[in-house]
């Protein structure tokens, strides 16, 4: 059969297995144009929300845990322009308040030349993304679409943004000529990027008052202005917001709350459930690759393993029965692969994955039960051992962890602030996959 | 493309007919289902519907509708993994015996590694060069190209046999 005479099969054959385009194909209208916020939700997203992922025992990993907590609660994206220290409001300069509701949450202060002036996070997924400092610096001195879409573009690499999610945008300033302006040049920057990955993300855009936006931000103002300088002069962080007349007792006490029993132990648990994952996946491999070897069917003479059968006897017949074993084999390595970023197709390859792997093999068991009971006493009893099994597989960024947390309790506000700080950091770069590289 | 982004059933209908092969042999390579496939073939078209005014006209339209299925395919991997707790998961990839029957096909889901049925697909179907296949799949033009020789001389000779 020629190359010719096998895409001639091939096509008749899928033609068959593909019918025609049926009425729910049909039934969607070729949308020509971008859709508006006012239009109706035929041309948007039938997703109103980020995927939640379910937080059985097992399923997700700290990203998912982290946009379910913060899908719950309502979250903007400020971005307030205004003319901060003119004496008098010029027309064509002057703007009021852009408030985009995306998850993370951060409020961007512009100046006059729509250039961001000012960030600040406005809930905790917010915080993460934004304690890395030049990140946060990158966003500011550009267009504010240019820094909404960075910023989009960043919860997106860390799970809080996902296919079929939604970003709100609502405006508000001193005319709604303005605002629209606004909306539409902010939705093209979102849109500009997300249209090149495939992911469909809906855009919402709304006309807002300063009222709501003070809302949103948690902070009251009489007048745009006011509210443009609370912005630029709140802390950039929302933990380093409600800290203020703590005494050293009460801000260890939060700092063990938020950071040590929460930022940590999410990351921590998501690290070993990641840990688990792969042993179980190993497993599965280890143990298909035995019977494989062991197989009667097996062509090889010497070196029986899965891998060297590949490579040696790909060629030759095989029993269907161990040919679906091979096969098998074949789709838990992609499957590693495509889950893991792990390629494990050499005998060698695998074989060091497992050996790196061992020490967390040993005690799988025991990280199974405490994914389904890490209570806050048992997570600080065993932490510093959890640190030793996860150095092999994450060692740069364990050992950041760790030395950041046997620092211990903060004393004073800028301990707290910078430990805190510190600590987001880290997760962010875990969630980005830098943690990983 | 560029005429369905203009509103065009017509030119729809014509990018369905020429596409669709392509699509879900494309997909079926990552679901291994013959009902998730077809789902998911259906949904890169309703997306295409929802999204054409996002098409640039002049840029390659394949690469958009294969990032497209890629990405549905991906969600679908993911939503399949969320719905089965993981001590009930076997392996991300179902069987390949539960997609449908077709003699070359057949042939081809018994002989191909995942890889393999990529740079076939994209080349045979998609119409892309091995080097173009080569960026896409961030491999050496010379890899993809002694992979779809490996590939095509496994189904010729499986084709005889059989």
């Amino acid at each position: 059969m020629t190359e010719k005479e096998l895409r001639k099969k091939l096509n008749e054959e899928l033609g068959k297995m593909t019918p025609p385009a049926d009425e729910k194909i049909l039934s969607q209208p070729i949308v020509v144009r971008a859709p508006l916020s006012s239009e109706p939700a035929a041309t948007q997203s039938r997703r109103t929300e980020s995927a939640v992922r379910k937080t059985s025992r097992f399923a997700g990993t700290m990203r998912g845990r982290i946009a379910a907590v913060a899908m719950a609660a309502a979250v903007a994206l400020c971005v307030l322009l205004g003319v901060f220290f003119l004496p008098v409001a010029l027309p064509h300069a002057s703007y009021g308040t852009l408030v985009v509701q995306i998850n993370p949450a951060a409020a961007f202060a512009v100046d006059e030349d729509n250039k961001v002036v000012s960030v600040s996070a406005l809930n905790a997924d917010a915080d993460i993304l934004l304690a890395d400092e030049e990140f946060l610096d990158a966003l500011t001195g550009v267009p504010a679409e240019q820094s909404v879409a960075a910023f989009a573009v960043r919860a997106e690499e860390a799970g809080f943004l996902q296919d079929g999610g939604k970003v709100s945008v609502s405006a508000a300033t001193e005319s709604e000529k303005q605002s629209q302006s606004l909306l539409n040049s902010v939705e093209q920057g979102l849109n500009d990027f997300f249209s090149s990955t495939g992911f469909e993300i809906s855009f919402e855009g709304v006309a807002a008052g300063m009222e709501q936006v003070c809302d949103l931000i948690g902070v009251q103002a009489q007048s745009l202005g006011e509210l443009v300088e609370k912005i630029r002069s709140m802390p950039a962080y929302t933990f380093a917001r409600d800290i203020a007349g703590l005494n050293a007792e009460e801000l260890a006490a939060l700092y063990e709350e938020r950071v040590a029993h929460g930022l940590y132990k999410d990351t921590v648990s998501a690290l070993l459930e990641e840990c688990y994952e792969r042993v179980q996946a190993l497993d599965e491999m280890d143990a298909l690759n035995e019977e494989i070897a062991a197989d009667a069917q097996n062509p090889a003479l010497v070196a029986k393993d899965y891998w060297s059968v590949r490579r040696f006897y790909d060629d030759a017949d095989m029993n269907p029965a161990f040919a679906e074993k091979m096969a098998r084999m074949d789709a838990l390595i992609a499957s590693y692969a495509e889950r893991f970023g792990r390629e494990t197709d050499s005998y060698a390859s695998f074989l060091s994955e497992k050996i790196l792997y061992s020490g967390i093999s040993a005690v799988s068991e025991q990280i199974a039960s405490w994914l389904s009971d890490f209570t806050d006493y048992l997570f600080d009893l065993q932490l510093d051992y959890i640190f030793t099994l996860l150095d092999d597989v994450f060692a740069d960024f364990t050992e950041q962890l760790s030395a950041l947390y046997d620092r211990g309790m903060p004393e004073t506000a800028e301990e707290y602030i910078e430990q805190t700080r510190e600590a987001c950091r880290l997760c962010g770069l875990y969630l980005t996959g830098g943690a990983q590289a | 493309m560029t005429d369905t982004a203009r509103g065009d059933e017509e030119a729809f209908g014509l990018l369905y007919e020429h596409t669709r092969r392509g699509v879900y042999a494309f997909v079926c390579g990552y679901l291994k289902n013959e009902q998730d496939a077809e789902d998911v073939t259906q949904d890169v078209y309703i997306r295409i519907r929802r999204n054409a005014w996002q098409y640039k006209a002049g840029t390659d339209a394949r690469a958009w509708m294969f990032q497209i299925a890629k990405n549905l395919s991906l969600n679908r991997l993911r939503e399949r993994k969320r719905e089965v707790p993981l001590h009930e998961q076997r392996e991300d990839a179902m069987p390949v015996h539960n997609l449908p029957q077709g003699e070359v096909f057949d042939v081809m889901k018994r002989t191909l590694d995942a890889q393999e049925w990529e740079i076939v697909v994209l080349h045979l179907l998609w119409g892309y060069r091995h080097r173009e296949i080569g960026e896409k799949l961030s491999l050496p033009t010379g890899t993809v190209t002694s992979k779809y020789k490996r590939a095509l001389e496994k189904i010729k000779r499986a084709w005889e046999e059989s």
